[in-house]
């Protein structure tokens, strides 16, 4: 009993879900947008980004608040990206590590970060990387997400999760050791 | 180069701000939805409102164990001799909510099996939980949810169902209420078997007529 009761939500939840898609939508429309180019499928992505928040719609004290609206967004364009890969048949390395998705360049795909002005050589090169490592970075680090969170909301294994954060923690010391010598 | 977690944590606050600050303005954007995405935006709202009455009909439940756990432990230390049948039962309104409160002589009779023998096609079992004194199970068919408990009564036990209307029923020459949510969308059916001390419990988003008829479907099984 106790176990199910924990799978259940509160009923404060559906009033945080009408006030994240009230406070979002449009923005996440323009995100799925800017990346796919059709309404159809930027609204899918939207959907698609949702089904995925509800998972985890308590994960942010507060709905209006920088961090709770950079997550919101780094999922939908992250959900924008997977359609993008369904579409043209890639399969993604970190689903099958036989295949490699060589058919799309992952360096441009997903959302552009500018890089920020700032010393901090670090933040430079993971803003650098691309999207699929650095979002489950930041994720992660800045977002709070843990491992089993980040797995709901992409439906992947945890193990998945873990063993891209590595790999991502990984290419981030490429990138920061190239930013250095520059 | 190597980098602690610690300042990996900083240059991440660093990006999410750069991210945020790439946004263009998008006020005046008001993109037209389709009539889809937005009955598919609406179900899911149904869905996470479900999930909250079934959050609370849920919590009910572990309440209603609790006290008939507590309740019937001390009354088999003291009424070994005692025969079954409830004296008096009784409901107490508040804004919100309906309160029954049952005073009874009790019964040392073991609880008994009850099935719904009518449950609608497609349903599955997904949780089934019995202890001494109660018996909780419930069926789903995808986000439609059947709840059914039936439990002991014994002296000093109390239920709460909050609902917005109540209507009285008789199920099977037994008295009962029904109860409909404030969006009329959930029916909670209550009845009361006063011969053996049982009360049971049926609730479910599927129609009013459907959820008598579970309730009148309900028979001991004998095996």
């Amino acid at each position: 009993m106790v176990g199910y009761l924990q799978m259940l939500n509160t009923g404060e939840e559906r009033e945080r879900f009408a006030e994240i898609y009230l406070t979002y939508r449009n923005e996440m429309h323009y995100v799925a947008m800017s990346i796919l180019h059709n309404p159809h499928d930027a609204e899918d992505a939207v959907h698609q980004a949702f089904l995925s928040i509800i998972k985890v719609i308590n994960k942010f004290p507060a709905v209006k608040s920088d961090e709770a609206k950079a997550y919101y967004i780094t999922i939908v364009s992250n959900k924008a990206v997977d359609i993008i890969r369904e579409r043209k048949g890639i399969i993604d390395a970190d689903y099958d590590e036989r295949i490699a998705s060589t058919v799309i360049d992952e360096r441009v795909l997903g959302l552009h970060i500018p890089v920020p002005e700032t010393d901090d050589i670090l933040a430079i090169a993971l803003s650098k990387m691309p999207a699929k490592y650095r979002d489950f970075l930041l994720l992660y680090y800045d977002g709070g997400y843990s491992t089993t969170e980040i797995a709901k909301v992409f439906s992947l294994k945890r193990s998945t999760v873990q063993k891209r954060i590595w790999r991502a923690k990984e290419m981030l010391r490429e990138y920061y050791t190239r930013e250095a010598q520059e | 180069m190597n980098y602690s977690d610690a300042e990996l944590k900083a240059a991440a606050a660093l990006v999410r701000k750069a991210l945020l600050s790439s946004l263009p303005d998008v006020s005046d954007y008001k993109p037209e939805y389709s009539p889809e995405f937005i009955e598919k935006m609406k179900q899911l709202s149904i869905k996470l409102h479900k999930r909250a009455r079934l959050h609370r009909f849920a919590s009910q439940v572990a309440a209603i164990l609790l006290t008939v756990l507590l309740t019937s432990s001390v009354w088999l230390l003291t009424n070994v001799e005692a025969r079954a049948f409830v004296k008096i039962w009784a409901t107490e309104i508040f804004e919100d909510s309906f309160v029954y409160r049952y005073f009874v002589e009790g019964t040392n009779d073991a609880l008994k099996n009850y099935d719904i023998t009518k449950l609608p096609s497609g349903y599955v079992e997904v949780v089934n939980e019995r202890n001494d004194t109660s018996h909780f199970k419930m069926y789903q068919k995808d986000d439609s949810i059947i709840s059914f408990m039936y439990y002991k009564i014994s002296d000093g036990t109390a239920q709460r169902v909050f609902a917005a209307k109540r209507e009285s029923i008789t199920i099977n020459g037994n008295q009962g209420d029904i109860y409909i949510s404030d969006d009329g969308q959930v029916f909670d059916l209550i009845f009361i078997n006063e011969k053996d001390g049982v009360v049971f419990w049926v609730s479910s988003d599927v129609k009013k007529e459907v959820l008598v008829e579970l309730a009148e479907s309900i028979k001991e099984r004998r095996n």
